[in-house]
């Protein structure tokens, strides 16, 4: 409904929901606040909004009364000044006038008040009130002289992130914002609360006394640390990055930032950085070279290995925190100059488990929906996965919609932070999980509670039905350790949600049995008719930041750029085209088989662009073998890594932060980020390396003014990023496919692109349940009898982060987590070093005993240097290798 | 006329059995069985009560409201967070007549629609609670409580909940924040708690005597009230007498008693017979009256013409001896304390205006920090969040006003130290 009201003697009609002063803000009028904020509840606490509203005798705040048809507002007269400036008063009783030192100051509210509403001298003459204050965090400060008790902090932690770490101790004047109890801060490190404080209460530890405000510039890019996308601020000086911020309802975070996304950007000017190139020389030792040098060495190296043993013989694994342009670059150079389609990312081992069945079942390579839409789900399944962790901002929308009542279940071999939160959450070890989807089935089946219009014309339903009445449900709750209620009931909520989707991340899909509780799960959505429409789908997660772009730009070695086949003749006349140049027609070798193949001699060289196989790969000791065994190593690289300093040639690439390009989100969403600083050194951005050294392979088709060319290339040969440019995307992403009339035409309108796939519903070749067999896709070891999963860490993301002083702060070694039931049971106790070894090799790592886990699964940290998680996992050729989550077993030291 | 306090002088008065005597537990089992819930609230509107927190709203009304309210459950909160310095009203009848607050909360909730009532007591009344308690578990035995009332198919059960000692927890909304184990500070007001009370569900929030009030009502028709005390205000009033009068205490008495008649006629006249000087008829956030008003009327309507206000009816008595400078500090030190923190306002303003009374009384004040002080009351009862800072100054306002002599005199006069004012206080 909607009101027509009088401010400051302007009509305006608003809807009836909204409070005054949005309204205001909509006739242009600032009413300053300092307590009230959009996306979270109202106070009414600091009364500097009041507003005078004709029949009420009393002041009001604007920022809680709603609007009211014919209300007549006055929002400065003299009463009204008189009381911001009384309040004004107030609040600077108390607050220190220390401005000259504090990190608000330049963009603090209370000082940009006084300054506009405030009076010039004061009357308040006694001693301020001085409260004791300490350290509650090592990231986090906190000042409590400055806090103006607008309680931003308290209500953004609850309201927005679910934390609660923050609440209000004491009483009056003596009110204190802190921690419980006032110890220190237990909490998710999101930096809500810092970038709601209106004033210099709680700031970044990080960026203390570095700059001040007014003194940096700020550039708009997407966030390296995972796939969510999200849009934020560096704000840098003199070619450092000092901090990072984030602006309200700008990008899919819509303000708002994880622990690595705020505190992560100390990795862009880490003295360790490496700042020129570097070749091994004939004693052995890295020194430092130009760039001519180095490139001629690689260029003249890769071509004579190619003229020698062929294109085949040359691989390239390349970082999935890239830029499209960079990967498109790569993956041109390693087939077009190099003559190989030994082309591959870490993250592919992921793609290759999931997209394949996404594109068998649905026709579709990424998440069918946005994951804003995630905000309004009735009901939602999340399978083997932390959102909140792996993918924080995405995990915030889950906690949106479980704060509006959505029924969230988990189903997870650990309770996570979603558990104290979501509707309920199923601890089931791995490989249990599918028995209990089947489970979900059985009852939707039996019950009539699917949808009997959506699955009228798909085949096999009858054997699907089939297939989940093999076992009894008392059976599948015995053997998952679930109730029969909590299965029937996460069946009935899913089916009768109005919006439902799925979530799915590593544990469920990389162990040897995932792709069958994938097809399941896509049973599920079909079964209930769960596809194709806003708030339904399938959302597989994975953290690594550009993996979509990684699948989009044909980082793969059977797929081109597109999602094309290597194999399709037709699909490489049209890139030999493109590229005046020919594209090798067979497929090529995956990132573990490169390395396997280079442990055996077969293959002579390897570029490794942003990639540290050493700590990440499978294998510990094939990989060590493999990087000694090759006969030329390029590494490209941020830093000197365990598997630089073995490189024959190292090339010092760039961060985000200082490059141009696109990256594309989970969701599809292709977005812009800028160069905020100079390259660090000598370094250069990853596509100008691939470029130069395309150039000197002789192909001028690499050569490359900035990236926005390469991008306008890609525009040409990837059908479904056709019509985009830097330009189109400047205010907003672009979620493919859409078509380049619709790109071109509707950016400035707001075009966001597709926001869902199957809009008309599952193509009609695919309207067949898989009505997977089997019940357990992991299955028993008795040599290896536990299940080791490894983790992503909210604080940590790869071994990138690793590099963050800040981040390092909050966490910086592995220990290894196990339920206490599990450590009584092999007799290590709590905080004891234990001997946890695979098949592949062993690490010692001190034991954590943590009651959310399931009892035989174990969890640890990936990517730390104490427990090294390559050395554990198992390399093969696909599904066979462990790398996720591997058969231990734990023996005690 | 006794009507509140009709059953505190029997023996062991809040038995059930004393109770039960004097038509205890009649006007229960006559509104469940003779009268529709419309009926009651028809009848308590009838009595023209008025709320006897402070606010004076009519109690029907109330009660009406919370039963248009469709959504349940609903809830009947009895305050008796009994802590406006000075009122001492709500002990008496929750010490020797509890059964007179269960009876009434058990017609509420009949008559609104609530089958679930909480009595919010403050943490400094241990023994009240535990009579509290004792009265619960001997209704329940008896059918007055719990589960099918007296066979009426009316279920109304009682839990006691102890306060944690802040004063803005009086405050209704405070009250059911704390009662929900929140922070205790008010809400945004509306919605009412008739309609979005104890968690966001139709709560009718009566202080303990309007709720003792009920049954005699119920009893005896609301005519019949309204046929007591004044027109606007009917009925008696718990007046709790304090300060320098012969005999302090709570004096049962139609409402529109003069202030002269109370402390003359009832509490036995100023102490050592000294003159009376001024008198805080309505609790420490009322403002105070002077010897030129001793014959003002002490309801609702009289005392708010005269500029102050009724309050919970606790009415302080000073005589000549009383520095009034002192006293206000002595006030404003304890609204200071309570200032919950949550708005401006409040939090700072009171915390400045102490610090200005600790100048005047320090010998450093200037009559230039006397229009501060108004500059700042002003500023602290036009945009407070709640009648906590609202009231807070009338203290201050109301003594510059009437005895800006006696702040002259600290202004001019040097000698007084601060450690004397804290000695005396």
């Amino acid at each position: 409904m909607m009101v027509r009201l009088t401010i400051d003697d302007k009509q305006i009609m608003v809807d009836a929901h909204m409070n005054i002063l949005e309204a205001s803000k909509k006739l242009g009028i600032e009413i300053p606040t300092f307590c009230y904020q959009a996306r979270l509840s109202e106070l009414g606490a600091c009364r500097m909004c009041v507003v005078e509203v004709e029949g009420m005798g009393k002041l009001q705040t604007a920022c809680t009364l709603a609007v009211a048809e014919g209300m007549v507002v006055q929002t400065g007269n003299a009463r009204i000044k008189k009381a911001r400036r009384m309040m004004l008063e107030f609040l600077l009783i108390n607050h220190p006038l220390e401005c000259t030192v504090c990190d608000a100051s330049g963009e603090c509210t209370l000082q940009d008040f006084a300054f506009k509403y405030g009076s010039a001298e004061t009357r308040f003459t006694g001693e301020k009130r001085v409260l004791r204050d300490q350290i509650i965090s090592p990231l986090i400060n906190r000042n409590l002289n400055r806090c103006i008790q607008c309680k931003r902090c308290v209500r953004v932690c609850d309201e927005i992130q679910g934390v609660t770490a923050l609440g209000m101790s004491y009483r009056g004047a003596d009110t204190i914002v802190g921690p419980f109890m006032d110890k220190s801060l237990d909490c998710e490190y999101c930096s809500h609360c810092i970038w709601s404080c209106p004033v210099g209460a709680i700031t970044s530890r990080a960026m203390k006394y570095r700059a001040r405000t007014w003194e940096m510039d700020k550039a708009e890019a997407i966030c390296p640390f995972c796939s969510c996308g999200c849009t934020l601020h560096y704000n840098h000086k003199d070619n450092v990055v000092h901090r990072v911020t984030h602006t309200e309802g700008r990008g899919i975070n819509q303000g708002s930032l994880c622990s690595k996304g705020y505190f992560g950007y100390d990795v862009i000017n880490h003295p360790e950085r490496i700042t020129s190139p570097m070749v091994r020389n004939a004693e052995g030792v890295l020194r430092t070279v130009t760039w001519e040098a180095a490139l001629t060495t690689v260029a003249g190296k890769m071509g004579q290995i190619k003229d020698d043993n062929g294109g085949s013989s040359i691989g390239g694994i390349v970082s999935d925190r890239l830029t499209n342009e960079d990967l498109y670059l790569f993956q041109k150079l390693m087939r077009s100059v190099y003559s190989t389609n030994n082309v591959d990312t870490p993250s592919g081992m992921w793609s290759r488990a999931v997209l394949p069945v996404l594109e068998d079942r649905l026709g579709v390579f990424a998440a069918t929906n946005s994951t804003d839409e995630l905000n309004y789900v009735d009901a939602l399944l999340i399978v083997g996965c932390d959102v909140t962790v792996s993918h924080p901002i995405t995990g915030l929308r889950v906690k949106h919609a479980i704060h509006r009542g959505g029924l969230v279940t988990e189903i997870n071999p650990r309770r996570t932070a979603l558990s104290r939160l979501a509707k309920r959450s199923l601890t089931v070890a791995v490989g249990k999980e599918l028995a209990l989807v089947k489970g979900m089935i059985a009852v939707i089946i039996e019950e009539g509670l699917y949808d009997s219009e959506a699955v009228k014309d798909y085949k096999k339903l009858s054997d699907l039905e089939f297939s989940v009445k093999e076992k009894d449900l008392n059976v599948i709750a015995r053997n998952t350790d679930v109730s029969v209620d909590d299965i029937v009931q996460t069946a009935r909520e899913f089916a009768g949600a109005g919006k439902a989707a799925i979530i799915f991340g590593e544990t469920a899909a990389l162990h040897s049995g995932g792709d069958l509780l994938i097809n399941a799960l896509i049973d599920l959505l079909m079964l209930t008719g769960k596809l194709g429409q806003e708030g339904f789908g399938l959302y597989p997660v994975i953290a690594s930041t550009n993996f979509q772009g990684t699948v989009d730009m044909g980082i793969a070695p059977d797929r081109l750029p597109g999602h094309v086949e290597v194999s399709s003749a037709t699909e490489r006349k049209k890139f030999e085209k493109a590229w005046n140049a020919k594209v090798p027609k067979d497929t090529g070798m995956n990132a573990l088989e490169m390395i396997q193949a280079a442990a055996d001699g077969n293959l002579k060289a390897l570029y490794l662009a942003g990639v540290n196989p050493l700590a990440t790969f499978p294998g510990g000791k094939v990989v060590a073998e493999a990087l000694k065994t090759v006969e030329f190593l390029v590494v490209q690289e941020l830093f000197l890594t365990e598997t630089a300093s073995m490189a024959d040639v190292v090339l010092p690439a760039g961060t985000l932060a200082e490059k141009n390009g696109t990256l594309t989100s989970m969701d599809r969403r292709i977005q812009r980020t800028q160069k905020a600083i100079d390259s660090v050194g000598l370094s250069r951005p990853d596509w100008r390396i691939f470029s130069d050294l395309g150039v000197m392979g002789g192909e001028n088709g690499m050569k490359y003014v900035n990236a926005a060319e390469v991008l306008d290339e890609i525009a040409q040969t990837v059908p479904f990023y056709s019509g985009i440019s830097q330009h189109i995307l400047a205010d907003n992403g672009l979620q493919w496919p859409f078509s380049r009339e619709d790109a071109r035409e509707k950016f400035h309108e707001g075009y966001l692109g597709t926001r869902h796939l199957l809009m008309d519903g599952v193509p009609l070749d695919k309207r067949i349940f898989s009505a997977v067999s089997g019940w357990d896709t992991h299955g028993a070891d008795s040599q290896y009898p536990m299940t080791l999963v490894f983790e992503d860490l909210l604080f940590h993301s790869g071994s990138f982060t690793r590099y963050s002083e800040s981040l390092n702060k909050l966490a910086s070694e592995a220990t290894l987590l196990m339920n206490p039931q599990t450590g009584i049971g092999l007799d290590v106790p709590d905080g004891s070093t234990v001997r946890t070894v695979s098949a592949q090799g062993e690490v010692s790592v001190a034991v954590s005993y943590s009651e959310d886990l399931a009892l035989g699964v174990l969890f640890m940290p990936r990517h730390f240097a104490n427990a090294p998680a390559s050395a554990l996992m198992v390399p093969g050729r696909n599904r066979d290798a462990e790398t996720a989550v591997v058969r231990v077993k734990v023996v005690k030291v | 006329m006794k009507i509140l306090t009709r059953n505190i002088n029997r023996p062991n008065p809040a038995h059930i059995d004393s109770y039960l005597v004097n038509e205890g537990y009649v006007a229960l089992p006559r509104a469940l069985n003779d009268m529709t819930p419309e009926e009651v609230i028809d009848e308590v509107r009838f009595s023209r009560l008025r709320g006897r927190g402070g606010a004076g709203f009519p109690a029907g009304m109330k009660w009406d409201f919370a039963s248009r309210d469709t959504r349940k459950p609903k809830y009947i909160i009895c305050n008796a967070d009994e802590g406006e310095p000075g009122t001492f009203k709500d002990r008496v009848l929750i010490e020797k007549d509890p059964h007179a607050i269960l009876e009434g909360m058990a017609i509420a909730g009949y008559a609104v629609g609530a089958e679930k009532g909480f009595i919010y007591i403050r943490g400094e009344y241990p023994e009240g609670a535990r009579i509290l308690e004792r009265a619960i578990a001997q209704a329940e035995s008896r059918s007055f409580l719990g589960k099918n009332i007296l066979n009426s198919g009316f279920d109304f059960s009682v839990t006691v909940h102890r306060g944690a000692g802040a004063y803005i927890c009086g405050e209704e909304t405070a009250l059911i924040e704390s009662l929900e184990g929140k922070r205790g500070q008010s809400r945004i007001r509306p919605p009412f708690p008739v309609n979005v009370g104890y968690r966001n569900h139709p709560t009718v929030v009566n202080n303990v005597e309007t709720l003792a009030s009920v049954a005699p009502i119920i009893l005896r028709g609301g005519a019949w009230y309204a046929g007591i005390g004044t027109v606007e205000c009917p009925g008696t009033k718990l007046y709790s007498v304090s300060g320098h009068v012969v005999r302090p205490g709570v004096y049962e008495l139609p409402m529109g008693v003069t202030l002269r008649e109370l402390i003359f006629e009832h509490a036995g006249g100023m102490r050592d017979n000294r003159a009376f000087k001024a008198a805080f008829p309505g609790g420490a956030s009322s403002s105070c009256l002077d010897e030129s008003e001793l014959d003002v009327r002490l309801d609702f309507n009289a005392l708010a013409a005269a500029g102050s206000m009724l309050g919970s009816g606790a009415v302080m008595v000073l005589d000549d001896t009383t520095d009034m400078v002192k006293a206000t500090h002595v006030l404003i030190k304890f609204f200071e304390h309570e200032s919950c923190g949550k708005c401006t306002p409040c939090r700072e303003g009171l915390f400045w205006i102490r610090r200005i009374l600790d100048s005047i009384l320090d010998g450093k004040g200037t009559e230039a920090d006397l229009d501060l002080l108004l500059d700042i009351c002003d500023g602290i009862q036009s945009t407070s969040f709640c009648g906590l800072g609202e009231a807070s100054v009338n203290p201050v306002v109301s003594t510059i006003k009437k005895f800006r002599h006696e702040y002259m005199a600290h202004i001019g006069n040097r000698v007084t130290r601060r450690t004397d004012v804290e000695a005396a206080s």
